[in-house]
């Protein structure tokens, strides 16, 4: 069974002041996968309102204590309400649940699903007062907790103090932990217990050689010679407990009561609060101490024989580790996730083909799959370029966007595309509150310096720019596009050179196409067609490329040149051998217009010789920040003026700027 | 903290019965042979007993042990049902304190009612039919049903639904009726009777009547069936009330959508036991097959315990085709009620399953051993009434004899199977004070006063105040229906007791109002309590007008039901309700002192006495003539010589052997049959050990 939708009304940011609840219309609702999902966003997306309103509903295995609170209610709403809904249950996991079972479809397709709810009216201050119910309609029956306890989750919270969960302590997590595991389940009688009651009697032997535990069944000492050779005790130890028996006789009166030291009766489960996990011998740092939690707790969910939910909520995932651990965590969710990751069996099974017990004790769902589900929280790219596509949900404004296939206007090819180019950088884009999307460095370079110039800081506005490095503009756009319901409310620009050679360049190529031989406004039209929807919206330079517009353009070109001559220089310096520019700007303008002027500069200084644009945008964007350009220059329409366009465009929402 | 175990691997051994045994049985008794072999079996079985083998308590010897396993490692559980809430509270003070966890999830225990309706009845018309089912209560729905139809029947845009059920009244009318008058009422409670049967089956969308396999009217077009469909979307979706037999069907029907549910059931109860199957009904028995018994036959271990010779409360009349007869059938014989001289004249009226009763009582009273022999008393028409006199004299006769405890601890009782109420022969015959009781628990009365009235009586039982407060709250409810106020939360539909506290609780401008009105409520109910209904009902009246306005009504509709004090309800109120008379129907032998409860057959069901008069009655006509039979005298004269019930006695005669099989196992000491003198053949009796007495003369005068 798996958690496949989370529905919310009237829970923290998630609401509307109806005190009507329309049952059909969620203020949220968030639907997961089977295996891994992802949630993305920034501080306040909602990402842990929707881990709390899960472990509200279901609570952890740790035992948290967690209640709803006055607070939790939408502003001036009384009510609210939160349903979890669970499908794919195997019959093992249904038998739980068949009073409280709801069926959809018929005979043999009628397949079975749980819906769990929590649903509290707040009356003035007084105690809030629910229960967790279930059922197929929408007031549920009540769910026994023993039903209940069956779905439990398995949550670490964020900035885990792993130190103190895994240090021997009364009730730790450790010991939870282990006595929920097969090797310690229910045995009383356990190997541990023993041990622990000959510890106990050799303690008490250090006082008096010849004690003997009352209900021990060994006739003969196993330990007693090995650690006491000297019978009977000598005396400063014998001294101790004469001396506390002296006390006691003043007290007490003569006889009547003997003093013994002894160690508190030990059930299993004390033994294990004694456990501390560690690696070797040494003092760990905090990453290692939450990795080794996190497979503390992780252990937890792969036990085999236990038919309720197996669901992880982790918050934070990359506190406290690593990006290399942060992946490698990562890799080993996303694989347990697809069943690739096997549990282990039952103690006694055997391989019966007839029974295959093996699919049952590993909690096999109908798509063969085995593992347990994980709903995450992160802030991290590193996490975000990792994990497949379709098991993220961007958190934004309002609204959750889940990126699996149904809801995304990407097609499979281009989920398996994006999957090999999205690194670590290029997964910046799902944390962003704007996205610029850019073909090349240049613009990468250029445009957060020309934003600065123009009065937009795009770090503090939360602007990613994404350079994807080739043109496959469309798959990027699409991320952002959905099939149905709400537009993302992140504002898209995509850059992109217009491609189109200025009529200057038949001086070169005589039957090359120039601009006079396209229609340019359909050209333009098409391009930005191809790319827009929703909040996509493409941004196509005036002319040719980039460079060349900046070329165009009066007060920049000066500058432009002025990168070009330090760009070479740089080279130069590294070995290569290119010849420096010598002449000054101004001859190098000596008789040309603008138009020639930029012609020349890039295809004369930049591509004939090869100069790396890259080096080139870096001397650049330095020269922009120059105190003597101000934003008209750069809005110049026949120039960068589209640039502007794009940023004004990702920063509208901005309205703290 | 115990070790959870694998039910599968549970046995039960010589350690596990001793333990029941001192739980169950006092010092030095033991479990015999033939029940360890019931208790240490866990494979699918029927358990047929003999009357007074104690098979409650070797069930409950079982569950006892079977709890000690619990909780099971899978989370499975056990599941225990029987027919009413009486039965499982018994089951729950005798074992309860032992194995609590038994009456917890994931285990069951209740009525076989209340299991239909929360694990199939209740899912299948969320899931299904979009509804919550409110009210599972017979007497509500025909109460609906009834009132919705009378409205329609004869309604020309509705097809005049009336005529569905007319025909078939109007030809036994026409038969029976001696005059137009009770031609029509024939035919008027005829229609009423069906109609209150009727219901939609949401599987074929016919409609038709319970227990009636062929469709009254299927889907269609036709104005009526749409009415009538109509009709029964407004009450079960609607209103979400249904009735029992209607809580089977929707379980049929939630195992014939959703057949995994049969598995599922499985492996949540591995272990199912029945107490008293003989009570199951087709319906009882055909669900819990098909649950248990399904193609998937390695699932649950069913064990189905009773006597199929008692089956007296089922309605079925040939119950051969109910049970299917399982492979593995264990039997108890030995009865530990009846002495070796009742069992052996018990036996030959066994219907099926024909076991000779070991009558084990023979407890020894001042050096004799308990075996009386069974004595027959002959009347006739002048003595019919002194038949129970005799029967006094009788037992006084014993007692001084030493052969029936003086302390006896079971009552004396005269038993019958028909009361004599309807003009036939019955127990009205014998003694003619016998009052055929009238007052059950009736939810709904016609007038407001009748609500307290009989919320007063209520309150004399052990639960106070919360029937008293019930009764109130009922009576309150159906004034605001009757002046048409809905549902609050549903906004259309009957407003419940818990819609309406809801309501007034949640709403801000009332907040006073409800807490001014649950204080009402308790001193109303503390003082009809204390007797003072008279007193109450005037304040209860003020006080409606004010509840009416907080949704904006005045009292109008209702004011019949709030003001009337109808005579006739009430002169029956008047004796129900004062317990100065009670109306206990016991015998007070004005000769001996000696106290005989009267009753029928079916209400002692279950019970032991110390001895039991067996009167006959009069019940149908088979045949004609001289050869007719009637009464059990009649149609078991063989039965009476010891001969055993042949297989192919007539559906009557199997009907009357049961009777006489409950009624004449009964005693633990002394069995008496009375028999008219015209039905008596003397050589029947004789020969098989029985005493004659002849009710002409006195007692003294039989022979020992």
């Amino acid at each position: 069974m798996y958690l496949s939708s989370l529905k919310l009304w009237n829970f923290r940011k998630y609401g509307s002041s109806a005190d009507e609840l329309d049952l059909s219309k969620p203020d949220l609702e968030v639907p997961f996968t089977q295996g891994l999902n992802v949630l993305i966003g920034e501080n306040d997306s909602g990402k842990t309102t929707i881990i709390d309103a899960i472990k509200i509903v279901l609570h952890t295995h740790s035992g948290e204590w967690i209640r709803l609170l006055p607070e939790d209610f939408y502003k001036p709403a009384n009510r609210l309400r939160i349903e979890c809904r669970f499908d794919a249950l195997s019959d093992e996991e249904a038998m739980h649940f068949v009073e409280w079972l709801g069926m959809e479809g018929e005979a043999k397709n009628a397949k079975p699903y749980l819906k769990v709810m929590v649903d509290a009216t707040k009356k003035g201050n007084e105690r809030l007062h629910y229960d967790v119910r279930a059922g197929a309609d929408d007031e549920g029956h009540r769910l026994d907790a023993e039903a209940r306890d069956y779905l439990l989750t398995t949550y670490l919270k964020p900035l885990r103090d792993a130190k103190t969960e895994l240090v021997p302590k009364r009730n730790s997590r450790l010991s939870q932990i282990l006595s929920g595991l097969q090797a310690f389940k229910g045995k009383e009688e356990h190997e541990l217990s023993r041990i622990s009651k000959c510890f106990e009697c050799l303690l008490r032997m250090y006082f008096k050689r010849d004690h003997k535990d009352r209900n021990c069944t060994e006739k003969e000492c196993r330990y007693r010679d090995r650690f006491y050779p000297e019978r009977p005790a000598p005396n400063k130890e014998e001294a101790i407990r004469t001396n506390l028996q002296e006390m006691l006789d003043d007290f007490f009166g003569h006889g009547d009561y003997q003093a013994m030291f002894g160690v508190m009766p030990r059930e299993l489960r004390n033994i294990l609060e004694q456990f501390k996990l560690s690696l070797s011998d040494e003092e760990l740092g905090l990453g290692s101490q939450n990795l080794l939690f996190i497979a503390a707790e992780l252990l937890n969910l792969r036990r085999p024989n236990w038919s309720g939910l197996r669901l992880a909520l982790i918050e934070e995932l990359e506190a406290h580790l690593h990006p290399q651990a942060q992946m490698r965590v990562i890799e080993y969710l996303q694989e347990t996730a697809e069943g690739k990751v096997t549990i282990e069996k039952k103690e006694n099974e055997q391989s019966d083909p007839k029974n295959d017990t093996s699919k049952e004790a590993a909690n096999v769902n109908e798509n063969g799959r085995q593992g347990f589900q994980t709903i995450l929280t992160t802030h991290s790219p590193n996490l975000g370029s990792k994990v497949k596509l379709e098991n993220i949900i961007i958190c934004h404004g309002m609204h959750v966007f889940p990126m699996g296939a149904e809801y995304t206007r990407l097609e499979e090819p281009d989920y398996a595309f994006l999957e090999r180019f999205l690194d670590a950088t290029k997964a910046n884009l799902f944390f962003a509150k704007g996205v610029i999307i850019v073909e090349g460095p240049s613009e990468e370079l250029i445009i957060p310096a020309m934003a600065k110039k123009a009065g937009h800081d795009l770090t503090k506005a939360g602007i990613s720019i994404v350079n994807i490095g080739n043109k496959a503009f469309l798959r990027y756009a699409k991320i952002f596009q959905r099939k149905n319901g709400s537009a993302m409310g992140i504002p898209v620009a995509v850059v992109t050179d217009l491609d189109i050679k200025p009529d200057e360049y038949k001086a070169v190529e005589p039957v090359a196409n120039t601009e006079k031989d396209y229609d340019l406004n359909a050209k333009t039209n098409a391009k930005a067609k191809k790319y827009d929807g929703q909040k996509v919206k493409t941004f196509i330079s005036p002319h040719w490329t980039l460079e060349y517009c900046i070329g165009r353009s009066k007060a920049l070109c000066a500058l432009l040149h002025q990168a070009v001559k330090d760009a070479i220089d740089e080279i130069r310096k590294d070995g290569k051998s290119v010849a420096a520019i010598t002449e000054t700007y101004e001859t190098f303008c000596k008789g040309k217009d603008q138009k020639n002027i930029a012609f020349d500069l890039y295809q004369k200084l930049i591509r004939d010789k090869s100069i790396s644009k890259t080096i080139v945008a870096q001397h650049l964007a330095a020269a922009l920040q120059e105190p003597n350009l101000c934003e008209t220059d750069l809005a110049d329409r026949d120039s960068t003026g589209y640039l502007i366009d794009a940023i004004k465009y990702v920063t509208s929402n901005n309205h703290d700027r | 903290m115990r070790s959870s175990m694998s039910h599968q691997t549970i046995t039960i051994g010589d350690e596990d019965i001793t333990y029941a045994e001192s739980v169950l049985l006092h010092k030095g008794q033991h479990f015999d042979d033939e029940r360890r072999r019931f208790i240490r079996n866990l494979e699918t079985i029927d358990l047929q007993a003999v009357p007074g083998s104690g098979k409650t308590t070797a069930l409950l010897a079982k569950l006892l042990i079977l709890a000690k396993h619990l909780p099971f490692e899978d989370g499975a559980g056990i599941l225990v049902l029987s027919h009413t809430n009486a039965a499982i509270d018994r089951i729950a003070e005798q074992i309860g304190p032992h194995c609590p966890r038994l009456f917890d999830y994931p285990n069951f225990v209740g009525t076989i009612q209340n299991f239909v309706d929360q694990f199939l009845a209740q899912p299948y018309a969320e899931s299904y039919l979009n509804t919550r089912l409110g009210t599972i209560d017979t007497e509500t729905y025909q109460n609906e049903i009834w009132r919705r139809f009378q409205i329609i029947q004869w309604d020309e845009d509705r097809g005049k639904p009336g005529g569905l059920l007319w025909p078939r009244h109007a030809e036994a009318a026409k038969r029976q009726a001696k005059s137009e008058d009770e031609r029509g009422r024939i035919i008027r409670e005829g229609i009423e009777r069906d109609a209150k049967n009727m219901y939609l089956d949401f599987g074929d969308k016919a409609i038709g009547l319970f227990r009636d396999s062929k469709a009254l009217l299927k889907e269609s077009a036709n104005p009526k069936y749409i009415a009538l469909r109509h009709l029964f979307k407004d009450i079960v979706i609607t209103e979400g009330i249904i009735c029992y037999a209607y809580a089977y069907h929707l379980g049929s029907l939630y195992i014939e959508k959703a057949p995994q549910v049969k598995r599922l059931l499985q492996r949540r109860f591995p272990f199912v036991f029945v107490d008293e199957m003989q009570d199951m009904d087709r319906e009882q028995c055909g669900i819990l097959e098909s649950i248990f018994r399904g193609e998937d036959l390695s699932g649950s271990i069913y064990q189905r315990i009773g006597d199929k010779n008692q089956a007296i409360f089922s309605q079925e009349i040939s119950l051969d085709d109910i049970w299917t007869n399982r492979e593995m059938v264990l039997t108890l014989k030995g009865s530990y009620r009846l002495s070796p001289a009742i069992a052996n004249v018990v036996t030959p009226f066994a219907t099926t399953d024909r076991i000779q009763i070991d009558g084990r009582n023979t407890s020894n009273i001042n050096g004799m051993t308990n075996n009386i022999p069974p004595h027959v008393f002959v009347f006739d028409e002048d003595s019919k009434g002194r038949v129970i006199e005799n029967f006094c004299e009788l037992t006084k006769k014993f007692t001084k004899a030493g052969k029936i405890p003086k302390d006896h601890k079971y009552p004396f009782k005269a038993i019958a199977w028909r009361k004599g109420d309807d003009g036939k022969f019955g127990l009205k015959d014998y003694w003619n004070d016998y009052e055929a009781e009238a007052v059950r628990s009736k939810t709904h009365h016609a007038y407001l006063k009748s609500y307290l009235d009989f919320g007063r009586q209520e309150g004399w039982k052990a639960d106070g105040l919360t029937n008293i407060h019930k009764k109130i709250m009922g009576g309150l409810l159906k004034v605001l229906r009757i002046e048409g106020i809905v549902n609050p939360d549903r906004k259309e539909g009957y407003i419940s007791e818990k819609s309406l506290m809801k309501y007034l609780r949640e709403t801000k401008a009332h907040a006073c109002f409800y807490d001014k009105f649950k204080m009402k409520l308790f001193l109303w109910s503390r003082d009809i309590y204390q007797g003072h209904a008279d007193e109450v009902y005037p304040h209860i009246k003020e006080f409606i007008p004010e509840l009416l306005q907080l949704f904006g009504k005045q009292l109008d509709r209702a004011s019949h039901f709030v003001n009337d004090e109808s005579r006739r309800e009430h002169l029956q109120d008047a004796n129900a309700s004062t317990p100065a008379k009670p109306r206990d129907n016991i015998y007070r032998c004005p000769a001996t002192g000696i106290e005989v409860h009267v009753g029928t057959v079916h209400s002692v069901k279950g019970e032991t006495h110390t001895a039991t008069l067996y009167m006959e009655s009069y019940y149908m006509k088979d045949g004609r003539g001289p050869k007719a039979k009637s009464f059990e005298s009649q149609r078991l004269k063989d039965q009476f010589d010891g001969k055993c019930l042949p297989d192919a006695a007539g559906d009557r005669t199997k009907q009357s052997a049961r009777m006489v099989y409950v009624g004449f196992s009964r005693p633990t000491h002394l069995l008496c049959f009375a028999v008219h003198k015209d039905r008596f053949d003397e050589s029947k009796f004789r020969n098989n050990g029985w005493k004659v007495v002849y009710a002409f003369e006195r007692a003294n005068a039989s022979g020992e």
